[in-house]
Order: C-alpha cells, then sequence, then structure tokens
C-alpha cells in the first residue's frame, strides 16, 4: 500500500483550510465601514494614499490581490505595522512572540502529562474506591472551571496572597532559566488544569479497560513482577491514546494560550493578536490569523501522524 | 520426587460476587493431575472452565473472585501462597495458553518482545540470548521465517500463527505443567489438529504435565491420558480417556459425545446439539443439575444431588441412573 498518498491527501486538504480562511478575511478587510488605506494614513496626501493602495494590493481585483498577499505571505514578507509610524515589520514581530507562545503550550502540556499519568494510573487501579472518587470529582470539577477562572484565582492566592510566584511578565530562558520558569508557571498551570482533567480521565478509563485486558493476565502468568506488567503492558497501549489526546489537544490550546497571555501579561502571540485588535492593525492581523489557522492545522495534521506511528495498529490503514 | 501428584486440587470452588448476588462458577472440585500427565477438562461454554484453570493458576482478580478449598502444586499449597510468591511459580512452573490469541497478545508490543521477556526476566537471559531462544521456539512451533515474526505484531499474523506465538510463549520458560484452555478453538479443523499434535510432541520432548480445556471431547481424544468432564461448574465424570469412550456412565457425557464433528459426516449436516441451557450459576438448586435438559430424568434426579461414585478405580461418574447401570 502506498504509504504517502494520504499524507499528500492530507497536505491537500491543510493547504484548502488556511487559503479558504485567510481569502476569506482579506475580503472582510475590503468589507470594513471605513477603508483600510484612509483608516492607516488619515492625514496623508492623495498621492501617499495611492501608493499604499498599490502596495497592499487594494488597487486589484479580490482574487489578485489576494494572490499576491498570500505569495508575499509565503516568503515571510507581511508588511509593517503601521501604527508605529510603519518602522517595525509584522514578521519581526511574529518570530519575537511566536516561540514564547509555542514555550508556554509545550510547558502546558508537559504539566498536564506530569499531573494526569500518576493519577490516571492510580484512580484506574482504585477504580470505585473513595480516593479514586475524590480525585475523579476534584479533577471533573476543575475541568469545568474556564481557565481564566482558575488564573485569576491562582494569581489572587498563590501570586498576590502568597507571593509564591510573579503574575505579570515574561522573561526569556537565557536572561535567567530560573525567573523564566517562575513566571511561567501560574499562567502554564491555569492552561493545564483542564487537559490534566481530561488527560486523567482518558488515561483511567484505558488503564481499567486494559485491566480487564487478556493479554494482562497473560503477561501475569509469565510471572513478571506488578510495576513491568504496569509500565510495558497496561501503560504502552493506554499512551496511545493519551498522546493522541495530547497531540489533538495543541490545536485547541491555542485559543487558551491567547487569552492566558493577555491575563498575565506576557508578550506572546496571543498579546500581538489582542494589541492589533485594539491598535486596528488589520493588516498585520490577517497575517497573524493565517498563522493561527496555519498553526491549527499543522498540529492536527502533525497528531495524526503520530498516532500512526506509536500505535502499529494504524499503520498502513491511514 | 515424591510419587504425590505434581497438582491437586481439593473441593475447590470459586464463587464471584455480581450484581445479581454470588455466582457459583466452579464448586467443590477434586482433581489430580500427574506428573508428566495429560488431562483434559471437557464441558459446554460457560461450564466453568476457564474459571477453573485460571483460578488453580491463581490468575483470576483477588478482588472479584473468591476461591475455597486447596490447590496443592509439588506439595506447596497455593492457595495460601501470596501472589508476589505465586509469581515464581508462573512462567516456569506452571504456564498457560489463552483461549483467545487475539485478545491475550498485547497488541501494540511485537512478538519478539513478549516472547522474550519471560526468558529475559525470569531466567535472566541476556537480550542476544533470549532472542536467539525466542527465534528457536518460534521454529519449534513451525513458525515459517521466525526471525521477521519476532519483528512483528499481533494483528499482523493469522490466527493460527498467533496461537502458535501463544504456545511459544507459554512454553518459553520450560514449564512443568502447562495449562491450554481451547487451545484450537480459534483455528479452522485442519490446523486444529496441527496444533494438537504439535503440543503433545511438545508435552513428550519437555516432559511436562499438560491440562487441556475444550468443549470438543473430539480435540482431546487421542491427546490426553484421562478426561474431566464439567457441568454447570462440576466435575460429573472422570475417566481415563479410553474408558470413558468405551464406558461413559453419565448422559452429559453421552451427549458430548454425540456432539462430536465426524470426518465422514456429510458437509452442511448440522451436528446434534444439546438442546435447553446451563443452571443459572447464581441460583444453587438441588438434585442433578442436568436434570432440566437430561432425557433419563426422573423425580429422584430432581429432588436429591448425585453424589460422585466410582464404577472402576480412576472412573468416577455423578448420576443416579448411570447408562448400562440399572435403570
Ligand atoms: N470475572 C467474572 N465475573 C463474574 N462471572 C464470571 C467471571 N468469569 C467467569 N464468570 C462466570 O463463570 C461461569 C464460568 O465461566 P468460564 O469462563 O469458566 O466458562 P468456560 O467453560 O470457560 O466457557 P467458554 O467455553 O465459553 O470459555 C460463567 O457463568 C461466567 O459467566
Ligand atoms: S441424575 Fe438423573 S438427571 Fe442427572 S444425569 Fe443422571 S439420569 Fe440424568
Ligand atoms: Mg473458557
Amino acid at each position: 500500500m502506498n504509504r504517502a498518498l494520504p499524507i499528500l491527501r492530507r497536505l491537500g486538504t491543510l493547504l484548502a483550510v488556511i487559503v479558504l480562511s485567510t481569502f476569506f478575511l482579506s475580503c472582510l478587510l475590503r468589507l470594513l465601514p471605513t477603508d483600510l488605506v484612509d483608516m492607516i494614513l488619515t492625514m496623508g496626501t492623495p498621492e501617499e494614499k495611492a501608493a499604499l493602495r498599490r502596495t497592499l494590493y487594494l488597487d486589484r481585483d479580490v482574487f489578485t490581490s489576494y494572490f499576491m498577499w498570500f505569495k508575499d505571505f509565503i516568503r515571510g514578507d507581511m508588511g509593517l505595522l503601521y501604527g508605529t509610524g510603519g518602522g517595525e515589520t509584522v514578521w519581526s514581530h511574529v518570530t519575537r512572540s511566536l516561540p514564547i507562545s509555542l514555550l508556554i503550550m509545550l510547558y502546558t502540556q508537559i504539566i498536564a502529562l506530569v499531573i494526569a499519568v500518576p493519577l490516571g494510573i492510580f484512580t484506574a487501579y482504585r477504580a470505585g474506591k473513595k480516593s479514586d472518587r475524590v480525585i475523579s470529582n476534584t479533577l471533573f470539577t476543575a475541568s469545568s472551571v474556564p481557565n481564566f477562572a482558575i488564573a485569576f484565582l491562582l494569581i489572587i492566592l498563590v501570586g498576590v496572597k502568597l507571593k509564591w510566584f510573579p503574575t505579570l511578565e515574561y522573561v526569556g530562558f537565557k536572561d535567567d532559566p530560573f525567573q523564566h520558569f517562575k513566571h511561567l508557571v501560574l499562567p502554564c498551570v491555569s492552561l493545564g488544569v483542564g487537559l490534566a482533567a481530561s488527560y486523567t480521565r482518558l488515561l483511567r478509563t484505558d488503564v481499567i479497560a486494559a485491566l480487564k485486558d487478556d493479554y494482562v493476565t497473560m503477561a501475569a502468568s509469565k510471572g513478571l513482577s506488578d510495576s513491568r506488567i504496569l509500565l510495558t503492558h497496561v501503560f504502552r497501549p493506554a499512551s496511545v491514546t493519551l498522546l493522541t489526546a495530547a497531540a489533538l489537544n495543541m490545536g485547541a490550546l491555542i485559543g487558551g494560550t491567547l487569552v492566558i497571555e493577555n491575563i498575565f501579561a506576557i508578550p506572546g502571540f496571543g498579546f500581538e493578536i489582542a494589541y492589533a485588535l485594539a491598535t486596528k492593525e488589520f493588516v498585520a492581523l490577517q497575517s497573524f490569523i493565517a498563522i493561527t489557522a496555519l498553526g491549527y492545522v499543522i498540529f492536527n495534521v502533525t497528531a495524526d501522524l503520530l498516532i500512526g506511528v506509536v500505535d502499529p495498529r494504524t499503520r498502513g490503514s491511514r | 520426587m515424591s510419587n504425590n501428584p505434581m497438582l491437586s486440587l481439593r473441593n475447590f470452588s470459586v464463587s464471584f460476587d455480581t450484581a445479581r448476588g454470588p455466582l457459583y462458577a466452579v464448586r467443590n472440585i477434586d482433581i489430580d493431575v500427574a506428573d508428566g500427565e495429560s488431562l483434559g477438562i471437557v464441558g459446554e461454554s460457560g461450564s466453568g472452565k476457564t474459571v477453573l484453570s485460571r483460578g488453580a493458576m491463581g490468575l483470576l482478580p483477588k478482588r472479584a473472585a473468591h476461591r475455597s478449598g486447596t490447590v496443592i502444586y509439588d506439595d506447596h499449597d497455593l492457595s495460601q501462597t501470596p501472589r508476589k510468591e505465586l509469581r515464581e511459580y508462573w512462567g516456569t512452573g506452571m504456564a498457560m495458553i489463552f483461549q483467545d490469541p487475539m485478545t491475550a497478545l498485547n497488541p501494540v508490543r511485537k512478538i519478539g518482545a513478549q516472547l522474550t521477556e519471560g526468558l529475559r526476566i525470569r531466567l535472566q537471559m541476556s537480550k542476544t540470548d533470549a532472542n536467539a531462544r525466542g527465534i528457536e521456539l518460534l521454529n519449534r512451533v513451525r513458525i515459517p521465517d521466525p526471525a521477521a515474526v519476532m519483528e512483528k505484531y499481533p494483528f499482523q499474523l493469522s490466527g493460527g500463527m498467533r496461537q502458535r506465538v501463544m504456545i511459544a510463549i507459554a512454553l518459553a520458560c520450560k514449564p512443568r505443567l502447562l495449562f491450554a484452555d481451547e487451545p484450537t478453538t480459534a483455528l479452522d479443523v485442519t490446523v486444529q489438529a496441527q496444533v494438537m499434535q504439535l503440543l503433545s510432541e511438545l508435552r513428550h520432548e519437555m516432559g511436562m504435565s499438560m491440562v487441556i480445556v475444550t468443549h470438543d471431547l473430539g480435540v482431546v481424544a487421542g491427546h490426553t491420558d484421562r478426561i474431566a468432564v464439567m457441568y454447570a461448574g462440576e466435575v460429573v465424570e472422570i475417566a481415563p480417556t479410553k474408558q470413558l469412550f468405551a464406558n461413559m456412565k453419565m448422559p452429559y457425557t453421552e451427549a458430548l459425545m454425540k456432539s462430536i464433528p465426524r470426518l465422514d459426516s456429510p458437509s452442511g449436516q448440522r451436528l446434534p446439539v444439546i438442546s435447553g441451557r446451563l443452571p443459572d450459576p447464581t441460583q444453587p438448586e438441588t438434585g442433578c443439575s442436568f436434570a432440566s435438559r437430561c432425557p433419563y430424568v426422573t423425580d429422584k434426579c430432581r429432588e436429591a444431588t448425585p453424589p460422585l461414585v466410582e464404577a472402576t478405580p480412576g472412573h468416577s461418574y455423578r448420576c443416579w441412573f448411570p447408562i448400562g447401570g440399572s435403570r
């Protein structure tokens, strides 16, 4: 069976999603109540306005202008942030803020998994007992609280009252690794609690199912120790679902990260988007949203490919 | 070595807690398996064969299954042994071929890993030695291209191949007693015969004892020294294989005998199945458990439970009106 074909088909879908979403945006830009050029150059001369109109391809028809924009976008030429006096490129803002957001997402996943793996296994072994019920119910409650509410709660309790962790701003890893992590604890925990709850539930279900499976009894009948059975026979198959969920959640995590960055004043991608919205930087916004869509699709495709790697059963059948 | 049997069950019972109350899956079983002997356990689906063999090994989940009676293996009372110590017997002393090779093999681990882990952990073999031994084992159970199969996942193998892999895994650490739970049920008829033949060969070669569990008397006919017939959790007849076939006493055994598929029967002809169903294992009843389906039933059968009586030495049965006896 040709294994490249499904991947190609997926990449085709990916391209279609990006093109459609950004094309939709570029149409919206033309439908703004005030003309985009007038908005940017409130005081500009007709010549200056005409020049900008040409740069933004607004003098062409919808399709040509979109095509030109897309070509520039692919090349990393995303135009300028006009509110800064035209001095800063959108690209420079992207390269500065995007890594911060990606780091937050990565840390969040790690925190969620570190919480979920032991809890999932523990509650599965105790299924139905009191400790399982307490943990499962607590997590279920926690997962129904929105991220930002958890964030505010943590800020007030852990940040302001106890003063354990800073609640504002960001420190780069290279500048001060300790402060870097210290500043990201609260944002990542706020994002991770909900994820941890859903991962725990998934893992619990899977481990309970695995424990009932004959292959676990079979492993026991070989005379293996309980910890070895847990690791190689129970957790390994269950981890397939967990990894799948983690990969699929990357996309969903984008939205949460954008919100959390604004709460904790972290200059990540979400901060940039909010800033662009507030200052009506629509040119930058178009690229930001295109990048977000791109990220969403890339995460989902990667998740699919990853599942194929970790779960041998799905290999070749996709 | 002592003259005592290798495995000896006395008054062995297993019950489960269910929503409808306790379920008596296996009741008051007395069975011995001698050193080097091959014992067949035959009974229809639900008669308690799997529970009996897993219970004897100690593999049932502790929380749900209640065992009583004794299990003596090699002069050790396993019913009193904590699970941690039981592990010392598993794989090397006793091993099991599970009923369904699809669910008993871990779907996401390679055959090689599942085959060699016992060797490496129980016999402390090095990775290379264990691998070499694994390939040897696969070769022994007649799997073509064993080195390639080591790298495969269970779903990439046919049912027959999976069953052979199961056998190889069970035999890896040279157990002295092998439980084979329906080793051929998942296979088609020609492969069934091959697998049974292979098991018999391996038993003689390794000098091990074997308990073959099946619902098909025909499967064990040529491969066992003795056969125990199970019905509703009880042994209802036990005899040397030849004696059982020549001189069965219990009507249920007779019914099982009639349902053996015959090679000379016209294809497509349905086998006579035993009509009716097993009694509800949560509702213990008085009288003979086979009474509701027995063609020879009388009032006495319904009122009093027939005891296990000896017809000839080594041949016991549970019936008020045995076949060939006075009716
Ligand atoms: N874990 C369990 N919990 C509750 N009841 C059980 C459990 N395992 C088995 N039983 C019950 O015990 C009885 C005997 O089951 P067992 O699996 O031993 O039958 P079997 O003879 O092996 O049948 P088959 O040929 O279908 O494998 C059945 O009534 C079954 O429903
Ligand atoms: S005791 Fe009666 S009912 Fe039971 S098997 Fe014998 S004849 Fe049939
Ligand atoms: Mg069974």
